[in-house]
């Protein structure tokens, strides 16, 4: 009997005018190759977050969409919350 | 001198040829009733050929005399019908509906309705009620009451984005509930003043029904300077609208208001005063629109 747990990217979203990225990630456990169990976790990253040590897709998601001005807006938006 | 007449007798084995006999010389009233019966007529003696010609597509049937008939071709598509004793059948149309009533009650194990391939899997009755099993298990029931009964295992939809209609008939996309999710995630602390170097006993959790989501959070603020409120800005989905809550900690007496922004994904909490939540943690549950 053998017992395998692996984490995929199961989600990316894309959300809103600041293109907050929305990854969610599933853990799932196998024996001998059958899905016996599926959790969720999530995060989010907003156009300012540190993606350097996330998957690769993140990153190049983020390249992508994280435009200047994307981020300009960002951070103007948050400047104002402030 | 005039032929005498000719009798059975008089004529051998062979006397005569087909020659001898002109065309058309025996006619019917030369022979005599069953004069030619079945033990004179050798078998195979009649084909196809030696058929009188009909309508292409009859049938030979026999009438209530017993006498041979022509059944009519019909149309295309007609099947062949008894039309009952004393009738000879007919060509018909197929009824527009089948009703199939002996057919019996069946069983998860043993469906009435199954193909030969796999007969533990079909459609069986009960009274006023339809069973579906699959694998020789009753997984679905449709109930005399019109309820559907899932018996075994869950409703799961093959393609992403679809759902359940609810309170309406219309179909209306504001009625359609089709995105269920729970789960965790690790929120990431920050202040909105001074700084925020330490926690512990983090934890998140969500659940997202439609475009409500619910989130619980805290965290123990072990160390780090702090000021004017805490955030986290790694909510696991983009709120749509500003909204408020509240928190309450841990630490005797503290509680907060909590506040986000359209938009973004940051969740902010007032600090109740200048000490840290340490004592064991802050507690945050809030209503998001998505």
């Amino acid at each position: 009997m053998a017992i395998t747990k692996e984490t995929i990217i199961a989600k990316t979203e894309i959300v809103g005018e600041y293109k907050i990225l929305q990854v969610a990630y599933d853990t799932i456990i196998k024996e001998d190759g059958t899905e016996i169990s599926r959790s969720r976790h999530r995060n989010s990253f907003s156009p300012n977050a540190n993606v350097s040590s996330e998957d690769a897709a993140i990153k190049d998601i983020a390249n992508l969409v994280w435009t200047d001005a994307v981020k300009t807006a960002w951070q103007t938006k948050l400047d104002a919350e402030e | 001198m005039a032929l005498t007449k000719l009798t059975t007798s008089s004529i051998t084995g062979d006397t005569l040829a087909a020659g001898d006999i002109a065309a058309d010389a025996i006619t019917a009233s030369e022979l005599a009733d069953n004069a030619v019966d079945t033990a004179a007529v050798a078998d195979n003696a009649v084909t196809l050929a030696k058929m009188a010609s009909g309508t292409d597509g009859n049938i030979i049937s026999y009438d209530a005399s017993g006498n041979p008939v022509a059944i009519a071709t019909g149309n295309d598509g007609m099947v062949l019908t008894s039309t009952g004793a004393g009738s000879p059948p007919a060509f018909e149309a197929v009824a527009a509906s089948v009703s199939l009533t002996a057919i019996p009650t069946g069983s998860a194990g043993s469906p009435s309705l199954a193909h030969a391939g796999d007969t533990d899997t079909g459609i069986y009755f009960a009274t006023n009620q339809i069973n579906f099993a699959t694998a020789g298990n009753n997984r679905v029931e449709l109930l005399a009451d019109g309820n559907l009964s899932i018996r075994q295992e869950s409703l799961k939809f093959e393609t992403a984005n679809k759902g359940v209609y609810l309170g309406t008939t219309s179909g209306a996309a504001a009625n359609l509930l089709n995105d269920y999710e729970e789960g965790t995630w690790t929120p990431s602390w920050s202040a909105g003043g001074g700084s925020l170097t330490g926690t512990s006993n983090n934890y998140g959790k969500y659940t997202k029904i439609g475009d409500m989501v619910s989130l619980w959070f805290g965290a123990t603020i072990d160390s780090g300077t702090a000021s004017g409120y805490y955030r986290i800005t790694n909510a696991p989905f983009t709120s749509t609208t500003n909204g408020s809550g509240s928190y309450v900690s841990s630490q005797s007496g503290h509680m907060g208001t909590v506040w986000w922004d359209s938009g973004g994904t940051t969740v902010n909490m007032s600090k109740y005063d200048a000490t840290l939540e340490t004592d064991p943690n802050l507690k945050v549950n809030i209503i998001m629109k998505v």
